[in-house]
């Protein structure tokens, strides 16, 4: 299988055919040659906390975590402003990191448009939580280790952003797994945490080998890992190479992103605090795997197969995350349903070739579905850390500032405009239209639908009608630290989307444009006779109906009487309630599997490998026994032996003489 | 006489004693048939001398019939010991060292 | 002296053999006397017959050893070992009262045939692996006994001890005492060395033992060591010794 369609040669410009329109690639400078800080702040920050934080307590050992995820925001405007001033691709070298035989990886950090937007996502959702945990983890007796660990997870993340090759990529994207493993166990004395934790790092171990293996190939096919090489040499590729580095990346992706078949561990993490699941399960953590999509676009481009394949992923678990959701009663379970439903979204974004309108979805759902965990802990908080959403109700009275932020990410999500999801939503769904994927849109539309209708139910049910409340239940509004961050994603959620108004003459397209691949148009499927306003039409009335749907089975019901019950039952809700029993299919193969080998394991060690050294000891002792009995403790014995001696020596002697 | 006949007469005098200490088992008799080894040996290098033409030979032999007499000394003391502490002179009853 | 050996070999000068015959007579009597002798005491049940065919050996060894012209080692292995080592060993069987018979004798028939047959190999062993080279006549020794030496006889020469005494002053013994004296001086010097260390092991080794070393634990008690005036009146008492008076004892008077 030949890997390459003609020999690599080293380009700083595009060949032929340009895949990208290829930025200067330009030495790091001003405050981009610092950005290595934004990366070692935090982990300063974590490594100082870890130590003495639990000396200072609550609350000074959350100040230093604090001031270093701000001291990271801000650099990354610095930093934004600096590459919005003069547009290139920067490379910070920072030293050298492997150096064996053929095989060399530089530490080096790439600062260009695509680093700096996540830059701000990161560091600006990141701070924002940060300054919510200060109220929420009010009175925890882990204090310091929180803010320990969310700095450590936002220098993993940054480092997973700012690398300039596959392999930094990768060690960020080990360490925010770290990272999202300790978050997610944090109260570990639970065992069922504690489980869920060892799920979710589990479950992305299996993508992460299907990651090396893309690295291998990657290192196979161009000889090395940066990409600054490998991706303007990308067009060389033969479609076979580039689909299985395609496919081996999307597995990778896969299970960090929590798309079929690996989404298993996303609900569960829901195990950890909230603003762990607002920042890493909703906003960072879990965009990765379409960050690392996206930034290999150069790659996939070349392959209509891959694209197509991680489009229809993300359509099937946007579709079966948006059915399971729709049967939840968990204020928080909803949400990681949606999560998983709008990484979906993203993905098939990025499959049809869409990548700035994926990367668009990303930015906006940073903004709602980060500001929806937030207020879903901002509720819990209130109604005494219950979670079962038929126990609230009608708490808009007593926590305004938390109903007034849901209700407009809500109407977000629900793609309603004029608020971000809209925009985001309607604009990837209109490239996969203007792309030939007709398949594909049209379950976007469905999931559309699906979206409204329970996001709008977990609206109503939360927020609106009669209370449903237990007896020693007393909401209220939540302190200062926890509502700002709300109203600040509030804001963004609202006017966010107009950073992308006209659709390819919007302002993220156009800074976009220079770092993601456009894909070869005659790749692509012809696409229907639907003009954009077509389909915008289509995708606010699939929101109307959505809410629509909703409203009539749960509101109407709901503000008149406060004896509320489900209104989906039925053994489709069965299936749907049960998530589709994927957890319970892979516990009988998998784990199963595993048991018994484990079991095999365990024989053998015993067995065998004790056995050997034991028996060692014990052929030892037994021939020692048996040797002893040279000692008689008689002394003529012993002369008899040197006789013996003497004339074995007197025969050595003479034969060789003789 | 060829020399030979020396050392014939002392390896037949050292054989004797070599068959003496296996079958012996007074410890007294035992050192006596040391003894008669040694002396054999002391034969033997005489003769070497001799061959040689150089005195090294019965230098040596002086030197061997020094350490016999420390070595007599010594041990027999060793064999009054034992006999005190095991009341025989048997060397078998030496055998504490058996495993 | 082996680039002597082993040059070609030359015809020395003829010398008439009838010298020979003392030696071989001296050779053969004292040879047969000593194993005779030697063989008497291996099998003699009687510890002191043993101990005085031994010491019968020793002289036939000693005259063995007049034969191959080391006089000097003759009558140190008369004095040495029949004088003073033998003496020793009776000295020890009559401490130990085990003169009569000897019970103790290896009855296991198998262990005797295979000493004997132990001996039987080590001595045919020697004697037919070294003695033909050194049986022939042409291993006579020096102007004694000089008979023509066959040109390709692989049998190895006799150099002899006359040229050597007959150049020393002092004959035999001085060959001797000037190979001792000058290259093995330090190794003279080493058996005087041994030879003390000996006595001194013998004199603790040999020490009566009769209640467990008690008397060492004198050291450990609490009681105070004698003072002076103690140990004169315990000089006085036992042995009649007046500390104040002539060191050479004369005015001790009183005896025991």
């Amino acid at each position: 299988m030949t890997f390459l369609a003609a020999p690599v040669v080293l380009a700083t410009e595009a060949a032929g055919h340009a895949a990208v329109v290829a930025n200067r690639i330009v030495e790091a400078t001003g405050v981009i040659g610092m950005v290595w800080l934004i990366p070692a702040l935090p982990l300063l920050g974590f490594l100082i906390t870890i130590f003495v934080g639990k000396r200072l307590g609550e609350p000074r050992a959350a100040w230093l975590p604090v001031g270093m995820s701000t001291a990271a925001f801000i650099l990354s405007v610095a930093v934004f402003l600096q590459v919005r001033s003069d547009q290139a691709t920067y490379l910070a070298e920072v030293g050298d990191w492997i150096s064996v035989g053929g095989f060399h990886v530089s530490f080096d950090l790439l600062v260009d448009q695509l680093t700096a937007v996540m830059l701000l996502v990161v560091t600006g959702v990141g701070t924002l939580v940060h300054v919510y945990s200060l109220g929420y983890m009010h009175g925890d007796e882990g204090w310091s280790r929180f803010f320990a660990y969310l700095n450590l997870f936002l220098t993993s993340m940054l480092i997973l952003v700012l690398g300039s090759n596959f392999l930094v990529l990768f060690m960020g994207w080990e360490l925010v797994g770290l990272s999202s493993y300790l978050l997610i166990g944090f109260w570990f004395h639970n065992a069922e945490y504690a489980s869920a934790a060892k799920k979710a790092f589990i479950t992305n171990r299996v993508g992460d080998v299907s990651f090396m293996v893309a690295m291998f190939l990657i290192f196979q096919t161009f000889g090395t890992l940066d990409f600054l090489t490998v991706f303007p040499a990308a067009p060389l590729l033969t479609t076979s190479t580039a689909t299985a580095i395609g496919l081996l990346l999307l597995g990778g992706a896969v299970a960090k992103s929590a798309q079929i078949p690996l989404h298993v561990w996303l609900p569960d993490a829901m195990a950890g605090p909230t603003p762990v699941s607002a920042l890493i399960h909703a906003a960072t953590m879990v965009t990765a795997g379409v960050y690392l999509v996206a930034r290999s676009s150069a790659i996939y481009v070349q392959s209509i197969d891959a694209m197509t394949l991680v489009a229809w992923i993300g359509a099937l678990t946007a579709l079966l995350a948006a059915l399971i959701a729709i049967r939840q009663d968990d204020i928080k379970k909803i949400l990681a349903y949606s999560t998983v439903s709008q990484l979906g979204y993203m993905f098939m974004g990025v499959g049809v070739g869409g990548y700035s309108e994926g990367l668009f979805h990303l930015v906006t759902h940073a903004f709602f579905k980060g500001l929806l965990f937030l207020a879903a802990g901002s509720v819990m908080h209130a109604v005494n850390n219950r979670t079962d959403v038929w126990r609230m109700g009608g708490l808009r009275k007593a926590m305004p500032i938390t109903f007034a932020t849901s209700a407009v990410a809500w109407l977000a999500i629900s793609g309603v405009p004029p608020f971000a999801g809209f925009w985001s939503k309607d604009q990837l769904l209109t490239v996969a239209y203007e792309h030939g994927f007709t398949g594909i849109w049209v379950v976007g539309v469905l999931v559309a639908v699906l979206t409204a209708f329970y996001m709008s139910r977990w609206f109503f049910l939360i927020f609106l009608g009669a209370p449903r409340w237990e007896p020693d239940v007393h909401p209220h509004e939540s302190p200062a630290s926890m509502t700002f961050p709300l109203v600040v994603l509030g804001v963004l959620s609202a006017v966010g989307g107009f950073l992308n108004v006209p659709h390819t003459t919007g302002a993220f397209h156009q800074w976009l444009a220079p770092v993601v691949a456009t894909v070869d148009e005659g790749l692509l499927s012809p696409h229907g006779s639907l003009t954009e306003g077509a389909l915008i039409v289509i995708s606010v009335v699939a929101a109307a109906i959505g809410i629509a749907a909703a409203y009539l089975a749960y509101l109407r019901r709901a503000l008149v009487s406060a004896d509320l019950s489900e209104v989906i039952r039925g053994p489709v809700a069965e299936v749907m309630e049960r998530k589709f029993w994927i957890d319970e299919l892979y516990a009988a193969i998998f784990v199963r599997a595993g048991g018994w080998v484990a079991d095999k394991a365990v024989w053998f060690d015993t067995n065998v490998i004790d056995g050997l050294v034991n028996g060692s000891g014990r052929v030892t002792v037994a021939s020692a026994g048996v040797v002893r009995r040279l000692q008689t403790g008689l002394v003529r014995g012993y002369l008899a032996s040197v006789v013996l001696g003497i004339i074995v020596l007197f025969a050595v002697v003479l034969i060789q003489v003789g | 006489m060829p020399i030979g006949h020396y050392f014939a007469a002392s390896a037949i005098m050292f054989a004797i004693g070599l068959g003496g200490v296996l079958v012996r088992r007074n410890a007294i008799v035992l050192f006596m048939c040391v003894e008669l080894m040694l002396n054999a040996v002391n034969l033997t290098l005489a003769g070497a001398s001799r061959v040689w033409g150089e005195a090294d030979g019965q230098v040596f032999v002086f030197f061997v019939i020094v350490v016999a007499a420390a070595e007599v000394a010594v041990g027999l003391a060793l064999v009054v010991n034992l006999f005190f502490r095991r009341g025989t002179t048997d060397v078998d009853a030496a055998n504490l060292l058996k495993w | 002296m082996i680039a002597a050996l082993n040059a070609p070999l030359t015809v020395p000068p003829q010398v008439a053999a009838s010298d020979s015959s003392a030696e071989i007579i001296l050779f053969w009597v004292f040879a047969s006397v000593g194993i005779g002798a030697a063989l008497a005491m291996v099998t003699r049940r009687n510890i002191v017959h043993a101990a005085l065919f031994l010491v019968l050996n020793f002289f036939a060894i000693s005259g063995l050893f007049l034969g191959l012209q080391s006089s000097f080692l003759s009558i140190v292995q008369i004095i040495v070992y029949a004088g003073a080592i033998m003496i020793l060993f009776l000295f020890v069987i009559m401490l130990l009262g085990v003169d009569r018979d000897d019970t103790f004798v290896e009855r296991d028939v198998i262990t005797r045939v295979a000493a004997v047959m132990a001996g039987t190999v080590v001595a045919a062993t020697v004697v037919f692996a070294i003695i033909p080279a050194f049986g022939s006549d042409a291993s006579v020794c020096g102007e004694f006994n000089v008979v023509e030496v066959v040109a390709d006889s692989d049998d190895l020469p006799c150099v002899g001890l006359t040229d050597a005494i007959a150049a020393s002053d002092n004959g035999s013994v001085g060959v001797v005492a000037e190979r001792m004296f000058t290259r093995y001086t330090f190794v003279f010097e080493l058996a005087g060395v041994l030879l003390t260390v000996a006595t001194i092991g013998a004199m603790f080794l040999g020490k009566r033992h009769d209640v467990d070393d008690q008397d060492d634990t004198a050291w450990a008690s609490d009681a105070p060591l004698p003072t002076m005036a103690q140990a004169e009146a315990v000089l006085a008492a036992t042995h009649g010794i007046d500390p104040e008076g002539d060191p050479d004892g004369e005015s001790a008077g009183e005896e025991n």
